[in-house]
């Protein structure tokens, strides 16, 4: 008996662990927006149709909850009106990546506002208000894209700056190959200094989004670093489409039964 | 018309010392107002340092060492009554050199010179004090009665009990000119004439400025950067004193210390600039202070760094300063270069005492509040279930590194010196100082703030000086 | 009006109301923060269903469809 698996997370990563174990036990799901799908998003189709099979199978949902401290057999949760422990025997962690800090991408330099993370920009432009004229944007991948489109559609112009020689195509200007990142801007960004080819470069801007370098997010207490006592981590950096992390996370979960049963 | 507004006490100056004067000033019956060209207290030197609260600084016959030993023993009470975390963590000077050692003995004599605790410490009574302290550690010093504070809830806590009492907290004001007149200053700022029996210049890096204004001494002051990096609280949670490197003539080196957040700052540096403004952080300076770390702390290699920051303190001839003018009788400078938080009990205390002396004829006020209520967090509460009682939104989570809950920003927003943008939100909440530095959470805080603002998505304050939009 | 929401009652000051992509779209804010609410084609069932009498659901029928016919002219 493998006892109750509580996972965190509703994207394609934890609904497919919910989906794989609840087959062998009881599985509480903890996502702490109120909807499934994660980063994928809740419109999705394939989150939607995830969800709706995680619920006939009998996944207990704990949605609009966040996981705050795991404890070897137990996870405190806290929703609006509600702060409480699950009690169970693994902790399934799919908690998703976020985008590298400036701390973490190695920005030096002033602190001015309009330093803003691309998961940030991006909810931030859903109110459909232009927010910023000249934008880089740092980093290359899936949120650049999307700071891409979302800056573009309210008129923003934007230069795509990455570490690695991916460009962002979709930008106004991409540059690649870039590093040694400094700030300018005493009260809001002015500047984005760096070197690029060998050569020292200067973008004007009025923000700067963090958009690169993915590092899984961490939040609850005893599940910080790995490896922690009771606790799978699903989160990859390189499985990239919602297909793919489903699929991965499927696997996982079932050589960790598999693993439980050699063990029995 | 320019507004005109009389008052007993003009205090220039927001940070810890500021606020500090202008609480204790509040339980008397002086009409004080204190005025911040920011756009809230706590933004320069006392927002950036290492958070300690020391026992021992320099050397015995300073007033700056009678005002730490007056302050220290008073850190439990003083917390607990204004909810600011503190801890007494104690603190281990350690030595890896023969040269480091050769300083300790006369460090020690100046501690006890102090009336400080103080004993000298073997390698393994280092490291039984501290086992994450480099195992290459000759021997060290143990000061009992070191501690760590959050400098900011501090200076936020005198500002909102000097304005709970009373005093007007004038934020986003600069002041720009001062005329003196017999017995009286007016104080001339970009929004009113404050006229005004004394003037308080607390006013930090730009103290010599400010005294220039009034026509006071002309002090030699020049800002002293320190940079600092913030190492996660995975890591803090192992560390469990304050690890000072050891005092040399030169330099007081640069430290590991652990937070009232459950974080670590490593540093801070040293470097003399002309522009008071320039905060700057550079790769070469934070190598250094990560490297130095390694020396004392080898664990900290493998800490995850969450943060660079850089903070000016006023440094040049005097390093403390609280006394009259020489030259003009009723202004009155409190400044500290590197103590301000240590030192700011028995500073606004002495501060009136100096006021009194030079004429300042006010009454203690019996029924002034002197307490402030206990704001119960979420991350450390040792009963989280009940807190949903007190308020549900203590379940709505909205920093997730952090575990700060809408309640309690809620609160940061609220109160007569509230949060108004996303960093003040972060500097009284905790909310978006953690490991993701704001990408789960920056959207929800900058919509709470707008809501308590009255802003929009672009015009919402991000940091004191700038918007979220452009 | 009020919207409630795991963070509190927020107020919804609603500004303009049209008809764009086959749904409902009403453009208000939340103090000074753009919020919009859009009904589409398909949730109208899942609405109908929520409501109690058929003279309560033909009524809020009409409405639906008057207010639906208003803002297609007015684009």
């Amino acid at each position: 008996m493998i006892g109750r698996v509580v996972v965190v997370g509703a994207g394609p990563s934890g609904l497919a662990c919910a989906l794989e174990l609840v087959a062998h036990g009881p599985v509480t799901l903890v996502e702490r927006t109120p909807v499934v799908g994660g980063e994928v998003g809740w419109r999705d189709p394939f989150m939607r149709q995830l969800g709706e099979k995680a619920a006939s199978r009998g996944v207990d949902f704990a949605l609009g909850s966040i996981a705050l401290r795991w404890e070897v057999s137990r996870l405190l949760v806290a929703s609006p009106g509600r702060i409480d422990w699950i009690p169970a025997s693994t902790l399934f962690f799919a908690g998703g990546l976020r985008p590298g800090t400036a701390k973490d991408v190695g920005i030096h330099g002033d602190r001015p506002a309009g330093i803003i993370p691309a998961t940030v920009a991006l909810h931030l432009l859903e109110a459909d208000v232009p927010l910023w004229t000249n934008v880089v944007v740092l980093g290359s991948g899936k949120w650049a894209d999307h700071v891409v489109d979302a800056v573009g559609k309210l008129g923003g112009r934007v230069t795509a700056v990455s570490v690695d020689s991916s460009g962002t195509k979709t930008a106004d200007k991409s540059i690649t190959n870039a590093h040694s990142f400094r700030a300018v801007g005493r009260s809001r960004i002015e500047y984005l200094d760096f070197v690029a080819d060998g050569l020292p470069e200067r973008l004007a801007c009025d923000a700067l989004i963090l958009a690169g370098d993915p590092r899984p997010n961490r939040n609850v207490e005893g599940a910080l670093i790995e490896p922690a006592s009771g606790v799978v981590f699903v989160q990859p950096l390189n499985v990239i489409t919602a297909t793919d992390r489903y699929d991965a996370a499927r696997q996982l979960s079932s050589d960790w039964l598999l693993a439980q049963r050699g063990n029995a | 018309m320019m507004k005109s507004d009389v008052f007993d006490v003009v205090v220039i100056g927001g940070g810890v010392l500021g606020t500090a004067v202008a609480a204790r000033l509040s339980s008397t019956s002086a009409r004080v107002a204190l005025v911040e060209s920011e756009a809230d207290v706590a933004e320069h030197a006392s927002k950036g340092n290492a958070g300690v609260a020391v026992s021992y600084y320099g050397a015995p016959s300073l007033q700056q060492t009678s005002l730490i030993n007056a302050s220290n023993p008073l850190w439990e009470e003083i917390t607990a009554r204004l909810d600011v975390p503190y801890r007494r963590l104690g603190g281990v000077m350690v030595a890896l050199s023969e040269h480091d050692e050769d300083h300790l003995p006369s460090t020690l004599e100046e501690i006890h010179a102090c009336g400080v605790r103080g004993e000298m410490a073997t390698a393994t009574r280092v490291l039984e004090l501290e086992p994450l302290i480099s195992n290459k550690v000759r021997s060290g010093l143990f000061m009992p009665d070191e501690g760590v504070i959050d400098p900011i809830r501090l200076t936020v806590a005198y500002a909102v009990l000097a304005a709970t009492n009373g005093v007007q907290i004038r934020l986003s004001e600069t002041v720009l000119r001062i005329e003196q007149s017999p017995g009286r200053s007016l104080v001339i700022t970009d929004k009113a004439r404050l006229e005004t029996r004394f003037v308080v210049n607390a006013a930090g890096v730009r103290a010599a400025h400010i005294s220039q204004l009034a026509g006071g001494e002309a002090f030699t002051s020049y800002p002293r950067k320190g940079q600092y990096v913030v190492l996660d609280r995975s890591f803090g949670s192992q560390l469990s004193r304050i690890v000072f490197s050891t005092h040399t003539p030169t330099t007081k080196g640069s430290n590991v210390v652990p937070t009232t957040h459950g974080s670590v700052l490593l540093g801070p540096t040293a470097t003399d600039l002309e522009d008071a403004d320039d905060r700057a952080t550079d790769a070469e300076t934070i190598d250094w202070i990560i490297d130095n770390a390694k020396l004392l702390v080898p664990s900290t290699a493998s800490a995850p760094q969450i943060k660079t920051f850089a903070a000016n303190r006023p440094a040049g001839d005097e390093a403390h300063r609280l006394r009259r003018d020489e030259l003009v009788p009723n202004l009155v400078h409190v400044t500290d270069r590197s103590a301000g938080v240590s030192i700011s009990p028995a500073a606004a205390e002495l501060a009136l005492s100096v006021l009194r002396d030079a004429g300042l004829d006010v009454l203690d006020k019996p029924h002034a509040i002197t307490q402030l209520p206990a704001v119960p967090r979420l991350r450390t509460s040792g009963d989280p279930i009940s807190l949903t009682d007190r308020d549900p939104l203590y379940g709505q989570v909205i920093c997730a590194c952090e575990h700060v809950s809408a309640a309690e920003i809620n609160q940061a927003l609220s109160g007569p010196v509230p949060a108004i943008s996303v960093d003040g939100v972060r500097k009284r909440s905790g909310a978006g100082y953690g490991r993701c530095q704001g990408s789960l959470c920056m959207a929800g805080v900058s919509f709470l703030t707008a809501m308590a603002t009255g802003k929009g998505p672009a015009h919402v304050k991000q940091t004191a000086r700038g918007t979220v939009g452009s | 009006m009020r919207v409630s929401s795991p963070i509190g009652e927020l107020p919804f000051e609603p500004r303009r109301i049209h008809y764009r992509e086959r749904a409902l779209h009403v453009d208000g804010d939340m103090g000074a923060w753009p919020a919009h609410v859009v009904i589409e084609a398909g949730d109208l069932p899942a609405l109908a269903r929520l409501v109690a009498t058929p003279a309560v659901i033909t009524a809020a029928a009409v409405a639906i469809v008057g207010v639906v016919a208003i803002a297609r002219r007015k684009n």
